[in-house]
């Protein structure tokens, strides 16, 4: 009797122990992560330091033809003989002078004030018909659009102002030591031979940088904005700093509905993502230990949920877990009151979580399906001729090989889950409402809210305030775990 | 040769990425006289009709050309995106009346040209010519009027047995609940404080400063709705629930407005029938139970490039032959005065209890203060109703709400 009491507590004082040093760990890396930050930043504010040395020593220490390419663009390429590719430097620089002085200008001031003229309206009274006459004023987020491309613009020319410079010192260097600089031809050349690279990646780095790149500044400085339904683009909105973050973390009605919507993002992802996954793991497990007859047939069971568009079967859920839907009106038919499962928070929270098990659970029992099937069954052999025990065996084998396969898809299906749009859209539209003000309902994600703000209540600066803080929370929670992960840890021991 | 076809490859990617670009950027805006690129809203039941009035508008105006752009947009919400995406939002929107007042004040609704003052001051009825006007402005075109009726299965209920709440929910109708209604809307339950005798900003409405809410008769109204939650046979019902609950035989009556009847109608079938609203006990004496009304509206995006154009083109969907349209296809009572007196009697029978009902309604204030009422008095009474208030703190919670109102 004392022996399995002993044994058991043992056992707990183990799993306790087990705990406390991932979370010891967890935090230490937590930890490390910031203070390796003001290292960081030293290295590369060394290197940007050490840029500038080089500018002045190359400008001190080169030829007319590098010195002239501080000031005219592609001179370095003239004083050797590469007519057209100083051409090409001379016109882009004619070019962004010319952008500047007509227009760059004027969208650079535009993004600091972000519009000085504002709507107004008078009545004509010439016209006799008594038409309001509406006179548009400066339109605010067209001055932030034009203000990030000129940012960008400016970014772009200076990038190639230094490889003009860059392609002088090298002209200069190779005319020291006697080499030949390249004509236009072999430069042509090079892009399809040893450049071709280059060659293939400019379209798609331009197209990165102009639908993906563009767009994010753009919203991201939003959040630096009082873009909200009072200030529309038509009547000016104007920079306020980090009033929008103040707002939200600090104590107010609006912090008031952020915290508990980002306690409950939480938790969601943590039941979300975990129960799904041990649950798939389960059924794997289940489905592929011995004396299963018709495998194949359960496997086949469980995906058909996958071949289901998963929005439908949100959508029929919520009809059938409905007031009068099919399953109260059965479970009043067996004596039990009739109630709204999704009139209150907590029946509500249930039930988004249950139903996301029916859509998650498949795919994880899939991933887990494959990598059991892959485990070396001589692994287990030979621990079962140690003396292995089934728990045993599962405990030293199978989740360690799960874990180490699965490890990055947890981490993804975590992020994924703080930013499940579908399953709350579409199952609860984030209600019950009432008891969090702003928009937001009881099972109201960060996303769901930044929806409901965006689309509903026209606060664009809270929506793309919500949106920075949650990507700060994700990206943190990826680099430690995924830095943590054994998959990143031990990449060599896979076989 | 793989790399010519990379770089052939590339270039294909490259053109399809201008190519979708420039298809971005918007079409070009009627240059020419006599073109214009309009954008209507309406909601979503709507959509095929109002195509049809938007085709019978250019056979009227054949001289010129028109690009429609029709675009379902709830007329709860119309308001509220026309204020916060002034530029994208529809040249001619539809909406509902208590929107006006943040229209006003946000610079979103372009005022109605004088030429157009007649039709809605000396043609539409009072309630109408009211809501249609902010501080003494004209601002909109009132086309349709409405307000809370009772819809009741015949088959479990009779008209005698509709006429008082009490009679109704005693009766024997062999359905689960006798009645439902969505009691955590404000716009709902806020009819038993108004039956009770409370006012909102003064008798009609229309008075800013006069807030009193916290008084004796809304304490008497939240009593009946604590009562009404002990009752078995009532019972709150979320509307999206109620045209399930009706078909099913689950509740024999439902309190709703008449943007239900279509989805109720088809419930029902033939079983369907409407009636004003009971009345109920209070002080030991049946009141007449009312509701709050209110009007649907057009209204112009000040932001429009055509004014004039779309001045005359909201005048024109609101005009006595487009509320014919709407009375017999979709039974929206008219707000044109003559209309209204011919859909008295005109057999339809949604219209006619509408009309009915209209004297004992309290138009929806178009302040933008009633933002701070909407909520708070939807989750306050929906715990009165749940019993999660309690009757102690009534008093404390109006109070609340009042100085909400008062903008404190």
């Amino acid at each position: 009797m004392t022996g399995s009491s002993n044994k058991a507590s043992r056992f707990f004082a183990n799993v306790g122990n087990k705990i406390a040093g991932w979370f010891r760990n967890f935090g230490r890396s937590f930890v490390g992560f910031f203070r390796k930050i003001p290292t960081n930043l030293k290295k590369f504010g060394r290197k940007i330091a050490d840029g500038f040395v080089r500018f002045g020593r190359n400008f001190a220490e080169g030829d007319a033809g590098v010195r002239c390419s501080y000031f005219i663009m592609g001179s370095g390429a003239f004083a050797h003989g590469q007519i057209v590719k100083g051409l090409g430097y001379l016109a882009i620089e004619l070019l962004f002078i010319l952008y500047m002085a007509f227009n760059g200008v004027g969208s650079l001031a535009g993004l600091v004030t972000l519009g000085t003229n504002f709507t107004y309206t008078y009545y004509d009274v010439d016209l006799g018909t008594g038409i309001e006459v509406n006179v548009p004023g400066d339109n605010s987020m067209l001055f932030l659009l034009y203000g990030v491309v000129a940012v960008i613009v400016v970014f772009a020319f200076i990038a190639v102002y230094l490889l003009n410079i860059r392609s002088a010192v090298a002209n200069y260097k190779d005319s020291v030591i006697g080499v030949k600089p390249s004509t236009f031809r072999q430069d042509m050349q090079s892009l399809f031979d040893k450049k071709f690279y280059i060659l293939l990646l400019v379209v798609a780095f331009a197209g990165v940088v102009i639908f993906t790149i563009l767009p994010l500044i753009f919203m991201i400085l939003i959040a630096f904005t009082n873009y909200d339904s009072a200030h529309p683009e038509t009547s000016g909105f104007t920079w306020v700093g980090f009033e929008n973050f103040i707002k939200l973390l600090g104590s107010n009605d609006l912090s008031s509905t952020f915290f508990p919507v980002l306690g409950w993002t939480i938790v969601w992802a943590i039941c979300a993502t975990f129960l799904n996954y041990f649950l798939g793991v389960g059924l794997a497990l289940l489905i592929n230990s011995k004396g299963i007859k018709g495998k194949k047939i359960w496997r086949l069971c469980f995906v058909l949920t996958i071949a289901i568009p998963q929005f439908v079967s949100l959508l029929l859920m919520r009809s059938m877990l409905s007031e009068f839907g099919p399953i109260m009106n059965l479970l009043v038919q067996l004596g039990f009151p009739r109630t709204n499962w999704f009139e209150t928070a907590s029946s509500a929270r249930l039930i988004v979580i249950s139903v996301n098990l029916w859509i998650g659970i498949p795919y994880s029992m899939l991933i887990t399906s494959g990598i059991l099937m892959n485990i070396p069954q001589d692994l287990y052999e030979s621990a079962r001729i140690d003396g292995a025990g089934k728990f045993k065996m599962f405990r030293k084998i199978t989740l360690p090989y799960i874990l180490f396969v699965t490890g990055p898809y947890l981490i993804t299906q975590f992020i994924g889950n703080i930013n499940n749009f579908n399953v709350i859209y579409l199952l609860t539209g984030g209600g019950p409402f009432g008891e969090l003000s702003q928009g937001a309902g009881s099972t109201s994600l960060l996303v769901t809210w930044l929806y409901s703000l965006t689309n509903d209540t026209g606060n664009y600066n809270l929506a793309s305030t919500i949106g920075i803080l949650t990507f700060i929370i994700c990206s943190i929670v990826s680099l430690i775990t995924y830095r943590r992960s054994s998959s990143t840890k031990n990449e060599e021991d896979f076989q | 040769m793989k790399k010519i076809f990379a770089v052939t490859m590339m270039l294909i990617i490259a053109f399809t990425m201008c190519l979708s670009a420039t298809g971005c950027t918007p079409a070009e805006e009627g240059g020419e006289s006599g073109e214009y690129n309009l954008k209507v809203w309406c909601a979503e039941l709507d959509q095929t009709m109002v195509e049809e009035m938007l085709y019978n508008y250019e056979l009227a105006n054949p001289d010129n050309t028109y690009n429609w752009t029709v675009q379902t947009v709830g007329e709860d919400v119309a308001g509220t995106r026309v204020i916060s995406e002034p530029t994208t939002a529809a040249d001619v929107f539809s909406f509902a009346s208590d929107q006006l007042g943040a229209l006003v004040n946000n610079n979103a609704i372009m005022a109605v040209p004088t030429q157009y003052y007649s039709t809605i001051a000396d043609e539409q009825i009072s309630i109408a010519e009211v809501a249609a006007k902010y501080n003494n402005q004209y601002y909109a075109y009132p086309y349709t009027y409405e307000n809370c009726f009772l819809y009741y299965n015949k088959d479990l209920l009779s008209a005698d047995q509709v006429k008082s709440l009490e009679t109704l929910i005693s009766a024997n109708t062999g359905a689960e609940y006798n009645i439902g209604m969505d009691m955590d809307d404000a716009y709902y339950t806020s009819i038993f404080l108004f039956t009770a005798g409370m006012e909102l900003f003064g008798a009609d409405g229309q008075d800013v400063t006069d807030v009193d809410i916290a008084n004796e008769y809304a304490l008497k109204g939240c009593q009946y709705i604590a009562d009404l939650g002990s009752k078995a046979k009532f019972n709150s019902i979320a509307e999206e629930e109620q045209a399930t609950a009706l078909k099913n035989g689950n509740v024999a009556a439902i309190i709703s407005g008449p943007h239900m009847v279509e989805q109720f109608k088809t419930a029902l079938g033939s079983k369907y029938a409407v009636a004003k609203l009971p009345t109920i006990k209070l002080d030991g004496k049946d009141t007449q139970m009312v509701s709050f009304s209110g009007v649907k509206l057009y209204g112009v995006n000040r932001n429009t490039k055509y004014p004039e154009e779309c001045a005359k083109l909201a005048a024109f969907l609101a005009n006595y032959d487009n509320q014919y349209i709407r009375l017999t296809d979709r039974e929206f009572c008219p707000t044109n005065l003559e209309l209204y007196a011919e859909a008295e009697n005109s057999g339809v029978q949604a219209v006619e209890v509408v009309i009915t009902q209209a004297e004992y309604t309290r138009l929806k204030p178009a302040f933008t203060q009633m933002s701070s009422y909407w909520t708070p008095m939807g989750t306050f009474l929906g715990g009165v109703f749940k019993k999660t208030q309690a009757a102690s703190a009534w008093q404390g919670q109006l109070e609340t709400i009042e100085a909400g109102l008062l903008g404190n």
